[in-house]
């Protein structure tokens, strides 16, 4: 329970904000918190709370799994690289040959998400092909 | 003969099984009421599997180049180093593999 506790905000955050299918579970001295935020904003916030409880990352006792819920078929998502060209692939895997790219900030149109980690996406040029989840935000 | 063997066989577990049920007949009154499931309110936290941790650990670490991730029972070690707020996007792309653990042992740029 002690870990609940400290990151209390947190859970406080991701209840207030309608975090749908919330679950926190502390298992050997590590909290596990999985959900999925109705937002990117909503996501953000709770690893704002999460930075301003461990400032430097160093507990190792947070593992936060929260996807955004409103990324479907269709959406736009911008391209959130530190600065450099977002790679699309042939398929879901840095395995898989290069196809095309996406410049930063450029805003692409989701066509599936059927891997978590990787999303088939188009560009307006109408490159298609699997890109970094991590590295798309959605437009809302 | 081989089938003929197998279906004795089998027709000998059957008539054990059905044996064993008779027996339990006599006090068969209690045990009905007792299956009633309880239903566990929390599951228990899903970790992936080391292969499938690699993978992703290896797709998730590959723009940060000074990084080097280990992944070993679950648990992802992290060396070497990193700017500082480009951390909590790589932490964001682990935790997503669902892992036991993060152990952050970079340096800070």
């Amino acid at each position: 329970m002690a870990l609940q506790d400290k990151y209390a905000e947190l859970i406080n955050a991701a209840k207030s904000s309608s975090v749908s299918n919330l679950q926190v579970r502390e298992q050997n001295n590590v909290l596990y918190v999985d959900g999925v935020a109705p937002n990117g904003a909503a996501k953000n916030e709770m690893w704002a709370i999460y930075e301003k409880i461990d400032p430097d990352f160093r507990a190792n006792d947070l593992v936060m799994n929260v996807t955004v819920a409103n990324m479907q078929a269709g959406q736009q998502a911008k391209v959130t690289t530190a600065s450099s060209n977002l790679n699309i692939r042939k398929g879901p895997g840095t395995d898989q040959p290069i196809v095309g790219k996406a410049a930063h900030g450029e805003i692409v149109t989701l066509v599936s998400k059927s891997d978590d980690q990787w999303w088939q996406i188009k560009t307006k040029d109408g490159e298609e092909g699997y890109s970094y989840a991590q590295y798309l935000s959605p437009l809302t | 003969m081989k089938n003929f063997l197998w279906i004795f066989g089998t027709a000998l577990l059957l008539a054990g099984g059905y044996s064993c049920k008779g027996k339990k007949d006599s006090n068969a009154t209690d045990t009905t009421t007792t299956t009633t499931t309880t239903t566990a309110p929390t599951a228990p936290v899903e970790i992936s599997g080391d292969e499938q941790l690699r993978k992703g650990v290896a797709d998730a670490t590959k723009d940060y180049p000074g990084v080097t991730a280990t992944v070993n029972d679950g648990v992802i070690t992290l060396t070497g180093s990193i700017e500082k707020d480009r951390y909590m996007n790589l932490k964001q792309s682990l935790d997503a593999l669902r892992p036991k653990q993060v152990v952050n042992n970079l340096n800070y740029k």
